[in-house]
């Protein structure tokens, strides 16, 4: 290192400069984050960083500038020297007498702003997916509508062929209706997509194979998972399953949003029926305060209607569920 | 004094052969078919009982099996370079060893007499199952028991360097040469029983490689004793891993129906598929901590150190279990990872009560504690260069390291899901997890930064060791060997990255349950990696065509570029185009951080061998502060270790072994964060002083046989004065 280097350039004090840097730390996990990120989203709220991310954050700026000042004697006593000189008067004693009587004062002040009682609802850990009281037997659970077997496929084409495709009774009296004005066509044209347009089509030619059937199916499992997904889950978790139903604002966490990565992609499947199934009643003791106000859905829909919400929901989201991990 | 080693030389045999006589008890086979029964003493828990008992008892094991690790590596070294510093450090190393091998026997022996006291019918039915077993363990006590007294009682004894006759170094070396094939053979499937393939890499590389090495190095006494150490850890190895096997068995069991009947074999019984994990874990856990406790030993006696020569010495001990803590801390990592890769394989429900439910806060704990270990090891390492001349010409780059660390460690911090309070959640729009700060909470941000830690701490390490160096030495005039060792590093580092590129580009999107159209994604990645064979390759060329430097620059600077930013960012995108994905892409990230490694420090070993220097390393001019850093090194590993032993243990949740037998005692509930520090920190100080009290005893030791030499030294001086 060169000391004439040093000497050329001028340079802020070691004290002032590890000040300054605190400060300006300080400015940005206060103001600039919140500020990016609402410039990043776009969304019309203070976005604040946590207090309790600003005290990590902040805990973190400390230990990295103590670790900056404190590695070298030599760093560490041009740092202390201005505090020294300080405390010794050299700066003046009025400046000295200010600095020591606002030390105590603030610092009591904040221990005051710290324990003073208020009315604020306190932080609290969440816990993302409780699962202590999740039993084993749910956990290998699959999908059994997301892979209808050879039999499975081979009847619908059968009722396909007859059309007699019979739909859950939630839609069955749209269909019905549906028929009623346009009469000649195939039931399963109810549902507009092109899988199941290739599949109609290939019944009319007698050329249906496995796989078109089977993408029917599947397709015809997914209207019927949103339509129940319509009328029992969207008033809160939304059109997209981004939680933001009509109803989301009325919660004091919101529904939590699918389509956010980390959330229901990283669970099995099974914890997603289990949770369905038994909703927030069915959590443990652990889940609260996370208090979720979902119902316990064994009590109004079948086990067949909440796989299909699943099937669904998972689309809808555009996620796929966890895969379970091999040995 | 004597009284001491007589104490030492009959408590571990005797709680040994209490352990057998246990596990004699307990093989009742009606045991096993009793229903659940639990028993207290004098009116405790019985459950934290036998936490503490564990964790205190692990612990002391840790530490007895982690130092003879370094132990004889640093014997070795002494014998090799004829250094007798090393000899002395690595003997100092092995009689701390010794005073706490015969506590860690005792509590050995408390542990399991509590064990079967208060949990009979489990204790039964896992005696029933693994008695054989358990025999072997009793057995492998007095095995390792007879080892390290050999090993530390017979150091001088066995110190000659006087060679052996060609005929007897040839029966060693065609001994070693035998053991050599045999691990081979063994590695290769050759024989031995089915196993899973960490199982196989576990065993052949610790047990049959080390003594095959030992064999092949015998050439005098100093060989044998060498050797000798190698047959200590290899006993204190194989005692880790049949202790870890029961553990894994109660997480992951294999070989029992629902019931618990032994439908398998013992062998796939103790194999399970946690157990390796766990030892591999394990076994880089105890290197680290032992390396600490060590590091703290010297730390103490550092500031109380009287000579500038003690000061010296304990520095230089200090820096040396420091080197060997940062070595075993930096692939933890990723040993973790694995493991925990395998606990998610063997249920879902434990997987995701580790990461996402119950266990989750605990992780972040956990962050802290390994940050925290990572932060100080590199402060540590930044005061040791204010004691060597010329290092301040890399002052400048600490301030980055810092930074780096540092934001990398506030983003492994940050939780997806915040803690909020009800304003908070009212001004970041009523949701759980703000906007932009949820993706710090997620894999890819944490896969970044954690190797973005390892490698700037390694980056720390390479200033350091060029610290008084003038000018790097051309690798051409170093001779076959280094070019040899620099060309083997990089095969090694084309081979990780390559083969695990070819694995992607054969990879099917279907095996992940993913649609054809995903197979971009896959192919992204194994390019990248074929970018890091190829940064690799030139690495190697640039070294022997003398441009080291340069060589290290451009492997480390594609490598960061690679995993932290690159991958940092594109893996958000394969979680949401191709979730499943993630987890290889995560093994894309270790695999060329480890190559990157393997080249760098291959190229760093002949690229300031012999180099001049600015000046001698000055041992013993530390700040006293650095050596509070190495003590708090100490306490914050050994809080993680507790820590991890009570996430480990409680995923289990209310079974004893999962999924066979549930837990009926009134305490199978998972207990609060609040109680896990309590126990935690009860095991700490527990600990703490128990081995506070063990360094003070050898001091006494020492200072006995410090006295007997001095007054030994004087006697002739008197005598020859008289004469």
């Amino acid at each position: 290192m060169s000391a004439g280097r040093d000497m050329a350039k001028p340079r802020v004090n070691r004290f002032w400069s590890t000040v300054g840097a605190f400060v300006v730390i300080y400015a940005l996990v206060k103001w600039g984050i919140p500020a990016a990120s609402r410039e990043v989203t776009g969304l019309p709220f203070p976005l604040p960083v946590p207090g309790a991310l600003v005290f990590i954050y902040m805990t973190l700026a400390v230990v990295a500038l103590a670790i900056l000042v404190t590695f070298s004697d030599e760093y560490l006593n041009e740092f202390v020297g201005p505090v020294k000189k300080f405390l010794r008067g050299d700066y003046g004693r009025v400046p000295r007498m200010v600095v020591l009587v606002a030390m105590p004062l603030l610092v009591g002040w904040q221990v005051y702003a710290v324990t003073v009682p208020d009315v604020a609802v306190p932080a609290s850990l969440r816990i993302q997916h409780p699962s202590s009281n999740f039993p084993k037997s749910f956990e290998t659970l699959k999908n059994p509508l997301a892979s209808p077997s050879d039999a499975d496929v081979q009847a619908f084409i059968e009722q396909a062929k007859a059309n007699t495709v019979a739909f859950i009774p939630q839609v069955a009296a749209d269909v019905k209706r549906w028929r009623e004005a346009n009469a000649g066509k195939h039931a399963l044209d109810f549902i507009p997509t092109s899988p199941m347009k290739k599949f109609v089509a290939a019944l009319k030619s007698d050329s249906v194979d496995q796989s078109t059937a089977k993408a029917a199916l599947l397709e015809k499992t997914l209207f019927e998972g949103r339509a129940l997904y319509a009328m029992n889950c969207r008033a809160c978790h939304g059109d997209s399953t981004a939680g933001d139903g009509p109803m989301a604002d009325g919660f004091k966490l919101r529904p939590i949003n699918f389509t956010d990565n980390g959330t229901i992609e990283t669970i099995v499947e099974g914890y997603t029926f289990w949770r369905v199934t038994n909703g927030g009643p069915g959590l443990p003791t652990e889940a609260t305060p996370w208090d979720s106000a979902m119902p316990e859905w064994k009590l109004s829909l079948t086990e067949e209607e909440r796989w299909k919400i699943i099937f669904a929901e998972y689309d809808l989201a555009q996620k796929t569920p966890r895969i379970p991990e091999s040995h | 004094m004597i009284g001491i080693r007589g104490c030492r030389r009959s408590l571990a045999p005797r709680a040994a052969a209490a352990t057998l006589l246990c596990t004699v008890l307990g093989a009742t086979a009606a045991w096993a078919l009793e229903p659940n029964e639990y028993r207290q003493v004098l009116g405790l828990d019985s459950r934290k009982l036998i936490w503490f008992l564990a964790q205190v008892k692990l612990f002391f094991a840790a530490f007895v099996l982690g130092v003879p690790l370094f132990a004889v590596l640093i014997e070795y070294v002494g014998a090799r370079t004829n250094d007798a510093k090393y000899d002395k450090l690595a003997h100092e190393f092995t009689s701390l060893l010794s005073v706490a091998y015969a506590t860690t026997a005792a509590l050995g022996g408390l542990f399991a007499f509590a064990l079967y006291g208060l949990y009979p019918t489990f204790m039964g039915y896992m005696t029933g199952i693994f008695r054989d077993v358990m025999f072997l363990y009793a057995l492998l006590f007095f095995a390792e028991t007879f080892t390290l007294y050999l090993y530390y009682y017979g150091w001088h004894w066995l110190s000659s360097r006087e060679p052996f006759s060609r005929n007897v170094q040839w029966i060693f070396k065609v001994l070693g040469i035998a053991a050599l094939v045999l691990t081979v053979v063994f590695f290769l499937g050759g024989f031995g029983p089915q196993m899973r393939g960490d199982t196989r890499a576990f065993m052949a590389l610790l047990y049959f490689l080390p003594v095959a090495a030992g064999l092949l190095i015998i050439r005098d006494r100093k060989g044998v004793h060498i050797f000798i150490g190698i047959l200590l850890n290899v006993a204190g190895t194989a005692i880790m891993q049949i202790a870890n096997s029961w553990a894994g068995f109660m997480m992951s069991p294999v070989g029992v129906d629902k019931e618990g009947a032994l439908t398998g074999t013992v062998w796939q019984a103790f194999e399970n598929v946690l157990a390796t994990p766990v030892a591999v874990h394990r076994m880089l856990g105890n290197m680290a901590f032992g390396g600490l406790v060590v590091g703290a030993y010297a730390a103490v006696k550092f500031i109380g150190a009287k000579t500038d020569e003690q000061k010296a010495h304990y520095d230089w001990m200090g820096y040396v279990s420091n080197l060997v803590a940062i070595s075993a801390l930096i692939p933890l990592p990723f040993a973790g990872y694995y493991l925990g890769r395998e606990v998610y394989s063997v249920s879902a429900v434990m997987g995701n009560n580790m990461m996402g439910g119950d266990f989750s806060w605990t992780f972040i704990i956990q962050a802290v504690l390994v940050g925290s270990l990572f932060i100080l090891s590199n402060y540590y390492l930044w005061t040791g260069m204010t004691r060597i001349p010329g290092a301040e010409r890399y002052y400048g780059y600490i301030k980055y390291i810092l930074g780096a660390l540092i934001v990398s460690f506030a983003i492994w911090l940050t939780p997806h899901n915040l803690p909020l309070t009800g304003a908070e959640v009212g001004q970041m729009g009523g949701g759980q997890y703000h906007p932009t700060l949820k993706f710090m909470g997620l894999m890819p941000a944490k896969n970044a930064v954690i190797n973005l830690i390892i490698l700037s701490t390694f980056f720390s390490f390479l200033l350091y060791r060029r610290g008084n160096k003038l000018d790097a030495v051309a690798i051409s005039t170093q001779g076959w060997m280094a070019r040899g060792v620099i060309v083997l590093a990089g095969a090694a580092a084309v081979y990780l990255a390559g083969q695990y590129a070819v694995n992607l580009f054969l990879m099917k999107p279907a095996e992940l349950d993913l649609p054809a159209d995903r197979a971009p994604y896959f192919r992204v990645i194994a390019w990248l990696l074929l970018s890091h064979c190829a940064a690799s390759i030139i690495a190697v060329l640039l070294a022997l065509k003398d441009r080291g430097k340069l060589a290290q620059n451009l492997l480390m600077a594609v490598t960061a570029f690679n995993v932290v930013l690159f991958l940092g960012v594109y893996g958000f995108v394969v979680m949401e185009k191709a979730s499943p994905f993630l987890r290889n892409v995560a093994v894309s990230q270790f695999l060329q951080i480890i190559a990157c490694l393997i080249v760098v420090t291959a190229i760093d070993v002949f690229l300031f061998r012999g180099a001049r220097e600015i000046g001698r390393l000055q041992w013993g001019k530390i700040p006293v502060r650095s050596q509070y850093a190495l003590l708090a090194l100490t306490f914050v590993i050994t809080m993680n270790m507790g820590l991890m032993g009570f996430i480990r243990s409680g995923l289990r949740g209310d079974w004893h072994i999962f999924g066979v037998m549930r837990d009926t005692s009134p305490w199978s509930y998972t207990p609060s964060n609040f109680t896990m520090t309590q126990m935690v920190s009860l095991s700490v100080l527990v600990f703490m002083v128990s081995i506070a009290f063990m360094f003070w005893l050898g001091g006494i030791v020492e200072k006995g046989n410090a006295v007997k030499d001095e007054a030994g030294a004087r006697a002739p001086a008197a005598m020859g004065a008289g004469d």
